[in-house]
């Protein structure tokens, strides 16, 4: 067989692993990319939120299984983060893809606890974790001082949500701090506590009839949240200058999909509720969803993993999706050069053929 | 009566759906809706859940009992079934250490252990694979073999430049020459990768695909009313 035959006929094993190599590669030795214009439809959303008013609440629906998960994760989480350090209100609901119950909850209960690790306790912690109690009981139960941090979060938001099942996890820590007064340091206005700054429904079965019902009343449509409490209990849902009652007092609706939900969510929320919607999707079904950005009647877009990184680049929080984004130009790069040698075999053999 | 039956409830909901949906007078919005739409939804849900579970246990079931090939997948699907169902709903919620309770949905429950350290990496190890597939499918598929089969395989190779950080590297670095070479003429602008790439999302791809989705509703409309109104028949099976 000639070279140009040859082009034509590469072993797939050699694609498939030079593809792996170009994949890995990066993320193992930490090589990040940078994006200097993000995408148009992603500043449109992010303009949107960052506009918005604190206590405003954004309604995150998230519907994608794992299979998804690597590309939808880094933005709803960037999306997240956004909304929590500009003192946004946050409902996560699954009202398509069961599986997207447990993702949901990981994402957003990820970065509240980022939230209040990183940025409320971040003075008080460093206060704490050296005061001679807490170093005691760190070395005694061989806890590591990041993991301590962790856990003191974990205690302190539990402490103010009167959390009893996590403090009963925790007790031994829970009354250290409780016995030297370590929690009327922290200031309980800046943490993000469940029920007052966020609350989680998990997956709803009936799609229609929940959507129907959240558009004239939220408490009586899904009743409990998550963890099984009544979601009227929330500050949220029942404070009496601010609460929560349907759609109307939702700012926007973000939907993280892996499949057609967000034409369902169009139907719903915009058409019938005339609620603003946002979508985060995979890239490969990104291409279907520009004409109603164009129309309005999504406010923007974040496509792909690509979407992400764009994303993070407006908040100026770097994190999975800039990470994947030179993986992403590697991998694209060795595809280009593939289809290219490809054509160079397949024209030079056809010629000769010709002749 | 068993073609009669199904055809009276299509027509029914279909009108009170129409009703529901395209009107919003308080009678469309609180009654339909409301109460017998949303309501009814929920009490055939209800029913399908049931309906499903005992399918699902029922094919298995008879996968087992008569050996058929492969039907030690049978038995995991059930295990897996049971064991998740157990841990949500009948176990208590007990301490078991590490932080973990035994029962329930909780962040640290086993049952969300299992999704994570289970579900989670298998499937998406599995939509992993597709990296793979595309890569070498693209190589042997996008070759040069007519102007459409061009045209894809350049606009493709445009929009995979355009999407990553490499093509506003190549679009500054042409800049940066511009410059220097033929100022009066901004001849880099054919290296604005993602600005083309933004361009074919927005204008063709915009245009193709909005005539696809009017297409493919006024279709969904026409067949829609043609199963409420009786015309179209063959959903109930059989032959006419």
């Amino acid at each position: 067989m000639n070279f140009f035959k040859w082009l034509t006929k590469i072993d797939r094993r050699w694609v498939y692993l030079l593809m792996a190599f170009v994949v890995a590669f990066p993320i193992l030795t930490n090589i990040k990319g940078t994006i200097k214009k993000p995408s148009k439809s992603a500043v449109k959303l992010f303009k949107y939120i960052d506009k918005l008013e604190k206590d405003n609440t954004i309604m995150l629906t998230f519907d994608y299984s794992p299979d998804s998960l690597a590309e939808l994760n880094p933005m709803s989480k960037a999306i997240t983060y956004h909304a929590l350090e500009k003192n946004l209100r946050i409902i996560g609901l699954a009202p398509l893809w069961p599986t997207g119950g447990g993702l949901g909850l990981d994402v957003i209960q990820s970065q509240v606890d980022r939230f209040n690790q990183e940025v409320v306790l971040k003075s008080y912690l460093d206060e704490i974790v050296d005061s001679p109690l807490i170093k005691k009981y760190r070395e005694t139960n061989k806890i590591s001082v990041e993991n301590i941090k962790t856990n003191i979060t974990t205690v302190v938001t539990a402490y103010y949500e009167s959390d009893k099942k996590t403090i009963e996890v925790n007790k031994k820590l829970f009354d250290i701090m409780e016995k030297n007064n370590l929690f009327t340091k922290a200031d309980k206005d800046k943490f993000k506590l469940n029920g007052r700054d966020w609350s989680y429904f998990g997956y709803k079965p009936g799609f229609s009839s929940i959507m129907l019902g959240m558009g004239k009343d939220i408490p009586k449509t899904i009743v409990n949240d998550y963890w099984g409490t009544p979601i009227i209990k929330h500050e949220m849902f029942n404070s009496k200058t601010k609460k929560v009652k349907s759609f109307e007092d939702i700012s926007i609706v973000i939907d993280f999909a892996a499949g057609a939900s967000v034409d369902y969510l169009l139907l719903y929320v915009n058409t019938k509720f005339g609620r603003p919607l946002g979508a985060g999707v995979t890239a490969v079904m990104a291409a279907d969803y520009y004409p109603y950005i164009q129309s309005g009647q999504l406010v923007g877009m974040l496509n792909g993993m690509r979407g992400a990184a764009d994303y993070e680049t407006l908040i100026k929080q770097p994190g999975r999706g800039l990470n994947a984004m030179a993986s992403q130009t590697y991998a694209h790069l060795l595809i280009i050069l593939f289809i290219i040698l490809g054509n160079i075999g397949y024209l030079v053999t056809k010629k000769g053929d010709e002749k | 009566m068993k073609r009669t039956i199904p055809l009276v409830l299509v027509f029914t909901l279909g009108v009170i759906y129409f009703f529901a949906g395209f009107f919003s007078n308080s009678f469309s919005v609180n009654f339909l809706q409301q109460e017998i739409y949303a309501n009814w939804l929920k009490i055939v849900g209800t029913f399908a859940i049931i309906m499903s579970v005992t399918s699902l246990w029922r094919r298995n079931y008879i996968k087992i009992k008569r050996k058929a090939p492969g039907y030690v997948y049978n038995y995991i699907e059930l295990i897996g079934m049971v064991v998740m169902a157990s841990f949500a709903v009948l176990l208590p919620k007990v301490n078991i250490g590490a932080g973990m309770v035994l029962g329930g949905i909780e962040k640290n429950s086993v049952f969300n252990w299992i999704f994570m350290n289970i579900q989670v990496p298998m499937q998406a190890t599995m939509f992993s694979m597709l990296a793979f597939y595309i890569a070498s499918a693209a190589y042997r598929a996008f070759r040069a073999r007519n102007i459409e089969a061009t045209l894809l395989l350049i606009t493709a190779a445009i929009v995979m430049i355009g999407r990553v950080p490499l093509g506003e590297n190549i679009y500054q670095a042409m800049s940066g020459v511009n410059s220097h070479f033929l100022p009066e003429f901004h001849w880099a602008g054919i290296f604005d990768f993602q600005g083309i790439t933004q361009w074919i999302l927005d204008i063709p791809n915009t245009a193709s695909k909005r005539a696809i989705v009017f297409g493919v509703a006024m279709g969904g409309i026409a067949t829609s009313l043609k199963i409420v109104f009786g015309i179209e028949k063959s959903w109930l099976g059989g032959t006419e």
